[in-house]
């Protein structure tokens, strides 16, 4: 099923935290293999938005694919956004200790 | 007739430790009085950086919605020797209202739940400055989204229903645009402090701690990549403060031996400067 974040926040701005919210309302109860999430339309992404939708919906879930999601030709930095809210929301504290042994080996 | 209260804005107050904490004091001066007007002297300033306009507008707001206090002052002297404060749009007067200089990012306060207002203001306003250096649209992409982290963080951390402020100045002789945003709330610390278990202890630590990559924003967790990539663009260009709690931090004196700043009288929420540089 494919969802599409403009029409479920009735707004091209993924900013606020409320609207992450309705989404995962919206995708918390389709399963990986069959969720599909378009950010087609949508300008702007926020941090808070997307730990509150996707952020929680792979700490239910686990890892999600690339195929997963949709973005707009112009907007390469979503992807990279939700890789690291992914890396965030799996990894916790362990992220934290990786990047933090990282920083020491420099 | 009744005698207003006189409080004085005076000397030059640039964007610095040693202007910002004129502003505060005045904060604290006014603070004393309730439900009365206050005539504020600016009759022996010299100078004020016009992106203060961000910080003395908040302290204006607040008191006058925990005090109840009104001010006045001589708007005609205003109008001779600070017209950037009507440029800006932080004072109204049917005399001065273009800024044909096209030197100011205009005075603002936003609701917490404006996110279009913003948006549109950094968009249109900020990021098309004749003052900010050359950026990449990558660059431009980047601060952008790291103020919209920011706003982010102003909403769900600052835990008061006041507006937020912002305000930018260029000034060409610098060859600098500064750009201030604020908000009202409980500033860094003590959201900080609760995420780390109380091993954050100082707003300094605080300020330090939300710079830090891998504190970007989690589920219920304060700080931001907003910062850290804005930090990461200041370190090479221009310079950025941080004013929060008792804390002024920036990165050209986080280069020094003393490091920080400390206010015996601080104010509330956080400050942001950003110094572009050309």
């Amino acid at each position: 099923m494919e969802v599409t974040v403009k029409e479920v926040i009735s707004s091209h701005l993924a900013i606020n935290q409320e609207d992450g919210i309705s989404l995962f309302s919206v995708i918390s109860s389709i399963p990986p293999n069959d969720l599909i999430i378009s950010f087609i339309g949508i300008e702007r992404i926020s941090t808070a938005f997307l730990n509150e939708s996707v952020g929680l919906y792979v700490q239910r879930y686990g890892l999600l694919q690339d195929v997963n999601f949709v973005f707009p030709a112009d907007k390469s930095m979503f992807k990279f956004k939700i890789q690291d809210v992914i890396e965030n929301a799996l990894l916790g504290d362990e992220y934290d200790a990786l990047v933090d042994n990282a920083l020491a080996s420099l | 007739m009744e005698n207003k209260p006189v409080i004085k804005i005076e000397g030059a107050l640039y964007t610095d430790f040693s202007g910002i904490k004129r502003l505060f004091n005045f904060y604290h001066l006014a603070n004393e009085y309730s439900n009365t007007t206050i005539f504020i002297d600016f009759f022996d300033l010299v100078w004020f950086d016009a992106n203060l306009s961000a910080i003395l507008g908040a302290i204006l707001h607040k008191l006058s919605i925990e005090n109840n206090l009104s001010f006045s002052t001589d708007l005609n002297f205003l109008e001779t020797k600070f017209d950037v404060l009507f440029r800006n749009g932080f004072l109204n007067s049917s005399n001065v209202s273009i800024d044909d200089r096209k030197s100011t990012v205009a005075f603002k306060n936003f609701k917490l739940d404006d996110k279009s207002g913003f948006i549109s203001y950094i968009e249109d306003d900020l990021m098309v400055h004749r003052g900010l250096p050359v950026l990449s649209d990558n660059q431009k992409d980047n601060i952008i989204e790291s103020l919209i982290e920011v706003y982010c963080n102003i909403q769900i951390h600052s835990k008061a229903d006041y507006d937020f402020f912002v305000c930018g100045q260029y000034y060409p002789s610098k060859n600098i645009l500064i750009f201030t945003i604020l908000d009202l709330g409980i500033g860094f610390l003590p959201a900080i402090m609760e995420k780390t278990h109380n091993k954050i202890q100082t707003s300094y630590e605080a300020i330090k701690w939300a710079l830090l990559k891998k504190n970007t924003t989690k589920v219920n967790c304060p700080g931001g990549i907003g910062l850290y990539d804005l930090h990461s663009y200041f370190l090479t260009s221009g310079d950025m403060q941080i004013i929060s709690g008792d804390t002024y931090w920036s990165i050209s004196m986080d280069k020094t031996l003393m490091g920080k700043h400390t206010f015996q009288n601080p104010f509330v929420g956080a400050i942001i400067n950003l110094c572009f540089s050309i």
